[in-house]
């Protein structure tokens, strides 16, 4: 190993570690809020044309299956077990024939109310490019939501034509908000305690993988065909 | 001709000189009539008794109950004690006594064995440990609800079982057959003048290794047949007594068959013919029990190498297996790393990535405050090369991150090297793991293949009897056909000239040795019965006809007249003496154990009983890997003697189970 030693254990910039990776956390954030918005209401907040991503909880749910390939197969499974379609078992393949839990988890942390993610960063690097606007709160409302502005659209298009690789996270959003949907965070973090392994984290710990497990689960599925 | 060092080939010449035919005629009448020339011995062994195992429920006493209770012995002086008399000692030497012969329930006494359930025993014969476990109902003493179990270990908790059935005559005969071929002691036939012959085994040999009373006979329990001589002679180890002992018996065969036909001649051809009869009679019974030999001298040589190599094969699959974890966990930590690498790879290029994008776009307000930044200033910064919200110098894009992405590419590569070569060494670790086990489990295989030839009926006696009964047809039929007229075949040799060579030049090889050791062994039981308190001896003698002639208050006297008390103590005299004089003689073939209960029974003084003990310990000191157990009532004696950790005490009242 050349300079590995000297950085860290993955060879990971020191620097980059507690600084983290705010571009591509903001990369993220914008798909999820862009890709999981919806029209907004003829009376109420914003500016009247943009569209809203309604609920942080909802972020941060979205954002867990993103960042967590595993539970996300895991939840594509439970589905086709529903279902039966099997371009969902392809997709689960396929999720782990790109060793995806290994390369593209990006963990996060275990608190008293689930996986959180302080998201200022990122959500300041997009308001400040003036892609995304966080909306007051209304009195008696104690969701978050965010209004998608204009500019954002065209700067993700140029995002995905110029930096192909940035594709991965609208492709995998897509993929999350067809199990997600309009679901309210509520309901989707739910399903999240279902896992033992999320459920048992200590706070304060990384929610750990459940590859094996999942892995396991798809070869008993692909069995029984 | 020394006496203890004659070949097998210079036996064959003395006895062919002595009869004047030559060698080749010795050799063939010799096997025909079974006879093998023993010259060297099998080195000793020791049998040591490990643990005994009493399981069931008192009934009909004071103390009913269940009780369980292991006793575990190692090698040297063990004392087992109690306070009061009756507590169990007896019993629990009785089931050690019971256990060494295979024979249930021997002298366990009828209420005992009626209590116990489950009897287990262990015993070394040198490193090789067998068990042997008998079980009944508790409260019931029907012969037909014992069962017993003998097994050798075969290695680690894995015990080959040699016998599992009824506990009876079978039960027996397979701890007689295990025990007699792994002392290497050979039966002892015995023909006396009617015909008959008696064969001696593991049970009268095994009764001299226990002293519980007065008994009948100095040593053992038989007094016939100078069965204590020969047992004398069998611990001692005296070359060339099986070969003696099996020349002798045919001689007396032929001869009794000789004394048949030159009885009245009218009356000797039915005669003869009724023996043959007889003879062929037992012949064939003999031939059809008869299956092909097993050779147990090269068996368990076999065994004994094979065994060697086992603790080898052992070694090498741990080692291999260690190897083989270590790797795995090698792997396992390789496996992370590059899992982590990659990680740190992708999240690294995805962050270059959105960092270019984003760069392009001018920030349109602070990102912390929303204050909006004015068109202008970014026309201002450009021109002086600045950035419009901070102020700093442009500067070309970082070439350090360029350059670490492709060290961290590189790292990737590196940790993917590691684990492909870590997969391959595990494989191949894997593939020699699998290949020791296979071998160690073929060589278990193979030592329980020989294990199980060597556990079945021993054909060696068989053999013998065969060929002798053989030569007595032979010979029968040569006698008729002479009574009868017919010439007598001139091939028929004189076997009894040759028998009889036999036997003189036999028994001179050994005669000399043994009347030295005889001398020895009587000596050291004299001494030692005065010591023990035996009144008044003047002197005791082995004579070579087997029995002790003994000159107490000047009158000659013998064992069976002594008393009580003094003939306990010459019996243990002649158990001790035995083991000092094998060991002084460098053939001893004792078995090591010795099993005295109450040696203090008869009334013996504190004084005698101290001295007793010193001997005990003084047999101790002087062989190795000795076991000498007594049984005895407590007494400060004993404390002097016996080791803290080598006792078991049942105090005061209580009871040994």
């Amino acid at each position: 190993m050349t300079a590995a030693n000297t950085r860290g254990t993955h060879g990971v910039p020191a620097g980059a570690t507690q600084a983290g990776f705010h571009h591509r956390d903001a990369v993220r954030l914008l798909f999820i809020l862009a890709l999981g918005s919806e029209e907004p209401d003829p009376v109420g907040e914003g500016t009247g044309a943009n569209r809203i991503f309604r609920g942080e909880k909802r972020a941060m749910a979205i954002d867990f299956l993103v960042r967590y390939p595993d539970y996300l197969a895991d939840e594509l499974l439970t589905r086709y077990e529903a279902e039966g379609e099997p371009a969902l078992l392809a997709l689960v393949e396929q999720i782990f024939d790109a060793d995806e839990p290994d390369v593209r988890t990006v963990k996060m942390v275990r608190w008293r109310r689930g996986a959180f993610q302080n998201i200022e960063q990122p959500l300041s690097i997009l308001r400040s490019y003036g892609l995304v606007r966080p909306l007051k709160q209304i009195a008696g409302q104690r969701r978050h939501d965010f209004e998608i502005l204009p500019p954002a659209h065209e700067f993700m298009e140029r995002a995905i034509r110029e930096q192909p690789a940035l594709v991965w996270y609208r492709d995998r959003v897509d993929l999350v908000m067809t199990l997600a949907g309009f679901r309210s965070g509520s309901s989707l973090k739910d399903d999240q305690y279902l896992h033992p392994e999320y459920r048992d984290a200590p706070h304060g710990t990384e929610i750990p993988q459940i590859k094996d497990r999942v892995l396991a689960r798809l070869k008993r599925l692909k069995g029984s065909l | 001709m020394t006496t203890n060092q004659a070949t097998a080939a210079q036996w064959l010449d003395a006895i062919a000189a002595k009869a004047s035919v030559p060698v080749a005629t010795v050799q063939s009448v010799l096997d025909r009539h079974g006879i093998e020339p023993q010259a060297t011995l099998p080195r000793r062994r020791r049998v040591t008794v490990r643990s005994v195992t009493l399981k069931g429920e008192k009934m009909g006493t004071d103390q009913d109950g269940p009780f369980d209770r292991t006793w575990k012995f190692g090698t040297g002086l063990w004392a087992v004690l109690s306070d009061r008399n009756s507590r169990g000692k007896s019993s629990l030497l009785n089931v050690i006594q019971s256990s060494i012969r295979g024979e249930f329930p021997g002298r366990i006494k009828p209420d005992v064995w009626r209590w116990l359930s489950h009897v287990e025993a262990e015993f070394d014969v040198d490193a090789v440990a067998y068990r042997i476990i008998v079980e009944k109902p508790s409260g019931d003493d029907a012969l037909e609800t014992v069962r017993g179990t003998f097994s050798r270990r075969s290695g680690g908790d894995d015990w080959l079982d040699l016998y599992q059935g009824p506990a009876g005559q079978h039960l027996a005969l397979a701890v007689e057959d295990a025990l007699m071929t792994e002392l290497a002691f050979t039966k002892f036939h015995a023909f006396n003048e009617s015909g008959q012959s008696t064969t001696h085994s593991w049970p009268a040999i095994s009764s001299a290794l226990f002293v519980s009373g007065p008994g009948n006979a100095i040593f053992g329990e038989i007094r016939v047949d100078a069965m204590p001589l020969r047992l004398l002679q069998l611990f001692m180890g005296l070359p060339w007594i099986s070969t003696y002992s099996a020349a002798s018996t045919a001689l007396k065969r032929v001869q009794a068959n000789q004394r048949e036909r030159r009885g009245k001649p009218d009356k000797a051809t039915p005669r003869l013919r009724e023996r043959l009869d007889a003879v062929e009679r037992a012949l064939n019974g003999a031939r059809r029990r008869y299956r092909p030999a097993v050779d147990r001298a090269r068996l368990r040589l076999d065994l004994v190498t094979r065994d060697a190599e086992l603790v080898t094969l052992r070694n090498a699959v741990d080692e291999v297996r260690g190897q083989a974890g270590a790797l795995e966990q090698q792997l396992t930590g390789a496996r992370t790393i590059l899992a982590d690498t990659r990680r740190a790879l992708q999240q690294l290029r995805d962050d270059r990535a959105a960092g270019v994008v984003f760069r392009q776009l001018k920030p349109v307000c602070c990102p912390s405050c929303e204050t909006g930044i004015d068109s202008t200033k970014y026309q201002a910064a450009e021109a002086a090369e600045v950035c419009a919200v901070c102020g700093t110098r442009h500067t070309e894009a970082d070439p350090e991150e360029a350059i670490r992405l492709v060290d961290l590419e590189a790292d990737v590569e590196d940790a993917a090297a590691s684990v492909a070569r870590l997969e391959t060494e595990v494989a191949t670790t894997t593939r020699a793991m699998r290949a020791a086990e296979a071998k160690l489990a073929d060589a278990l295989k193979a030592i329980h293949g020989i294990e199980a030839e060597m556990a079945s009926e021993g054909e060696a006696e068989l053999e013998l009897e065969i060929r002798g009964l053989e030569a007595q047809a032979e010979q029968l039929h040569g006698l008729i056909a002479e009574t009868e007229g017919q010439t007598a075949s001139d091939a028929a040799p004189d076997d009894e000239k040759i028998l009889i060579a036999t036997v003189a030049v036999t028994k001179s090889l050994y005669d000399g040795l043994a009347r030295e050791i005889l001398s020895e062994a009587s000596q050291e039981i004299t001494r030692l019965s005065r010591l023990f308190g035996v009144e008044n001896v003047e002197s005791m003698e082995w004579g070579t006809g087997g029995a002790l002639s003994i000159v107490q208050g000047g009158t000659p006297t013998s064992f069976t007249k002594l008393n009580l008390g003094e003939r306990l103590r010459v019996r243990i005299a002649a158990a001790l003496a035995i083991i000092a004089v094998s060991r002084k003689r460098q053939f001893g073939r004792h078995p090591g154990l010795l099993v005295l209960d109450s040696p203090a029974a008869q009334e013996m003084t504190g004084v005698d009983f101290a001295a007793l003990l010193a001997s005990v310990q003084q047999a101790i000191d002087q062989t190795d890997d000795i076991q000498i157990i007594v049984g005895a009532v407590a007494r400060p004696e004993l404390r002097d003697v016996v080791l803290g950790g080598h006792q078991y005490h049942a105090e005061g009242d209580s009871f040994l189970f």
